[in-house]
């Protein structure tokens, strides 16, 4: 196996590589990646056996192979090297040779054989995605879901494709983010219906970011995986349990207190409160009177601090606590101007959207906090 | 630097603060009674009813049989309160660096002081005078280069005198001691095995290389191969206020029956609870505390995270702490029960279930309400069982 690559080429692509493979694992050969130089090009692969990816890179193929190498240490050797071309050559059974200019490494793999195997990339009826509408609604529910939960499909944002509609929902079990979106495609006659890990939407959302408006990408279901093929590049991942909670059941139907607010005097209100509000729970009060929206927040070992806010409200007077890091993710997901709360009581989930109605429908749903003095029935 | 460590224990302290108060006690057998019935235990005694046989833990008839002049005076939590305050500010104008340990107890960081306050010596004599003269309270003192000695030369150091162990003669003033005065020992358990191995004074345990000692004590063998050789890191620390609730009971009559002591200790949850919900906080750690009728102690901590303020799931979290306490299968005098690392009570609520808990808080909020308004002992909750579904 030996190749010749430029810098440039191969360092995007290793430096997506890192987001997959795992540092910390059991199986060594999780932490390497499967380099094949093959007549098309160099194909690189990663896995951590839930996730997987094969990206390209243009490469001079003077012998055909294959080999596995850390990840992190090969990225780390490309990364260092100066501008230019790049030479690999396979030595011994395991062993990579790297060479530019007056740098010579070896670096020791594993062998190739062990890599795990990933499912096959070619589709058979793929769903075109726009990049740009699919980056926009990942971006606006990925934070709601949950890093490690015992309820393993929490661990995911459900992505689902009926007729010509993209809806995708994340909950972490205290709030939930929907989103659905209408598209200009071809219905599908079998929709597509999986609950996606959450480092697979982050994985797909670095790959979406260089992507133009007009872009597409392809999407499927292959087996028990599904499937994104963005340019180059193939994103797998291997299917959560499918019994994602019935979220239509939480999304609020009530509009007792809308309020209209803006939303970056929100957020920056809402940051500067919850500095004083307990470091575990990160407490927030909502006091709502008409026209005056004042946040509090009080902590006995820092203090107090408190906030108005002049709103659009007219409704009677409400309290009600909530997590200020949720409402915070909330008004940073989105660009609009203004947003709206529909609140109830304090025991009833509360309800933000953006004030303005676009194609894409989004609900951002949050449990409020019971504060001190405060009991559920 | 050189570390000059000290620490200074106030001779049997919740006697002295009461001759403090009441001077007629002094020179008098004085026991300090937690309450006024047969069965209630002793917790503190002076030295004159120490030397008649009475020990703490003993209950009051046992007590009396042992020294019948003994006066008995109720604790005063307010006047031992003051006192350690008082301790503490005498002690802080020395040093920044001071740290209360148990009651009329400190440990002060006397390192550097003395360009500013002379040899450290002198520095603990003058305080020693100062404790008694400005407060009335006889110390003893123990200095050495960590807390760990400091500590074992104040215990064995008679009240009013002074101890000070020359740094690199920690191990040799250790050596000859019991091995009962390594507060890695205090455990039970491990000093019935130092017992069993014939273990009986600090320089037999240093004798032994640490792989015999991990062998014997597991992970704690290190802190024994240390603590032989008299090494303790440990930095003084100044105290951060912990809150904490303590309730306790003196059962009517000494018991290992499983329903009264879990009665007793339901009994206590709910007290302890009480104060809880009143403070809007919930507990995120609780220890059990039992007193056999042999007199000896034993405890049990329990984790409760992410914190709770309802009775139910305190008690039934509590159970088994209970259950390993009385493995030993001597019967119950006393129990108390202490919530620490108390935390505001708030919760986020969940999307598609109930927060576990919920209704149990709400029951135990609605009895604290009625017994308020309608007395105590106007509605009594039935304790749940240990196990599952049991309300």
């Amino acid at each position: 196996m030996e190749f010749i690559v430029k810098k440039e080429d191969l360092l995007s692509q290793l430096a997506l590589v890192q987001g997959i493979v795992e540092r910390k694992t059991t199986m060594p050969i999780l932490s390497h990646l499967l380099l094949v130089a093959d007549k098309e090009g160099l194909q690189l692969v990663a896995t951590d056996l839930e996730v997987g990816f094969r990206t390209r890179c243009e490469a001079s193929i003077s012998r055909t192979g294959e080999i596995t190498v850390p990840a992190r240490k090969v990225f780390d050797v490309v990364r260092s090297l100066p501008r230019g071309e790049i030479q690999f050559r396979r030595s011994g059974d395991h062993d990579l040779g790297i060479e530019c200019e007056q740098s010579k490494f070896m670096l020791r793999g594993l062998p190739a054989a062990d890599f795990p195997s990933l499912p096959e990339t070619a589709l058979k009826d793929p769903v075109q995605l726009p990049a740009a509408q699919l980056r926009e609604m990942i971006a606006r529910v990925i934070f709601a879901i949950t890093v490690d939960d015992p309820v393993y499909s929490l661990n995911g944002a459900l992505f689902s494709v009926e007729g010509k509609t993209l809806t995708l929902v994340a909950t972490d079990g205290h709030r939930l983010a929907y989103t659905s979106r209408e598209l200009d495609i071809k219905p599908l006659k079998k929709g597509i219906r999986q609950v996606v890990h959450r480092k697979t939407m982050a994985e797909l959302l670095k790959l979406l970011a260089d992507l133009d408006e007009e872009d597409q990408i392809s999407c499927g279901e292959v087996d028990n995986h599904i499937l994104f093929r963005v340019d180059r590049s193939v994103l797998t991942s291997r299917s959560l349990e499918k019994s994602f909670p019935a979220y239509e059941k939480v999304l609020p139907d009530f509009d007792d207190h809308q309020i209209g607010i803006d939303r970056e005097l929100l957020a920056a209100a809402l940051k500067r409160v919850s500095l004083l509000s307990s470091e575990r729970s990160r407490a927030v009060r909502f006091d709502l009177s008409k026209d005056r929206l004042e946040i509090t927040s009080n902590s006995p070992d820092l203090g107090e601090a408190s906030e108005v806010l002049t709103v659009d409200y007219k409704g009677k007077g409400v309290a009600i606590g909530f997590n200020a890091r949720y409402v915070i993710d909330f008004a940073e997901s989105l660009s609009c101007p203004r947003v709206r709360m529909i609140l109830k009581d304090s025991n009833t989930q509360g309800l933000f959207l953006p004030e303005e109605e676009s194609d894409a429908e989004y609900r951002y749903v949050v449990m409020p906090m019971q504060l001190r003095g405060e009991e559920a029935d | 630097m050189e570390r000059r460590i000290l620490h200074l224990q106030v001779t049997t302290f919740p006697v002295s603060v009461q001759r403090v108060h009441d001077p007629s006690l002094r020179g008098r057998p004085v026991a300090i009674l937690s309450r006024r019935s047969a069965r209630a235990v002793i917790t503190a005694v002076s030295q004159e009813a120490h030397g008649d046989g009475v020990r703490a833990g003993m209950c009051l008839s046992e007590a009396r049989a042992l020294c019948r002049r003994l006066i008995l005076i109720p604790p005063d939590a307010n006047l031992q309160k003051c006192a350690r305050a008082a301790l503490t500010r005498l002690t802080a104008a020395y040093t920044p660096l001071v740290e209360p340990v148990v009651a009329g107890g400190i440990f002060a960081d006397l390192t550097g002081t003395s360009r500013l306050l002379g040899a450290s010596r002198d520095t603990a004599a003058h305080i020693q005078r100062e404790v008694f003269s400005r407060l009335n309270l006889p110390c003893s003192i123990g200095l050495s280069s960590n807390k760990l000695v400091s500590g074992v030369a104040c215990r064995i150091t008679p009240a009013r005198e002074l101890a000070d162990v020359r740094p690199g003669d920690e191990a040799s003033f250790l050596s000859p001691l019991p091995a009962s005065l390594l507060p890695a020992v205090r455990q039970s358990r491990r000093r019935h095995l130092l017992t069993d191995l014939n273990l009986r004074r600090i320089l037999d345990i240093a004798a032994l290389p640490l792989s015999r000692l991990l062998l014997a004590f597991q992970r704690h063998g290190y802190t024994l191969f240390r603590q032989s050789r008299g090494q303790d890191d440990s930095p003084v620390r100044p105290s951060t206020r912990q809150p904490l609730i303590r309730v306790e009971e003196t059962l009517a009559q000494e018991s290992l029956d499983d329903d009264i002591l879990r009665a007793t200790l339901f009994l206590l949850v709910e007290r302890g609870g009480r104060f809880l919900r009143r403070g809007g906080c919930r507990a995120a750690t609780a220890h059990v505390h039992v007193r056999g009728g042999d007199g000896r102690y034993a405890a049990r901590g329990v984790r409760l995270e992410p914190g709770t303020a309802g009775d139910r799931d305190l008690f039934l979290r509590l159970c088994p702490a209970l259950a390993a306490l009385t493995a030993r299968r001597v019967r119950i005098r006393w129990m108390e029960l202490v919530l620490t690392d108390l935390r505001a009570q708030e919760q986020q609520l969940a999307l598609f279930h109930h927060a576990p808990g919920t209704r149990d808080r709400a029951l135990s909020r609605a009895l604290d309400c009625i017994r308020q308004r309608y007395g105590e002992d106007v509605v009594r909750r039935r304790g749940p069982a240990p196990g599952p579904g049991a309300a």
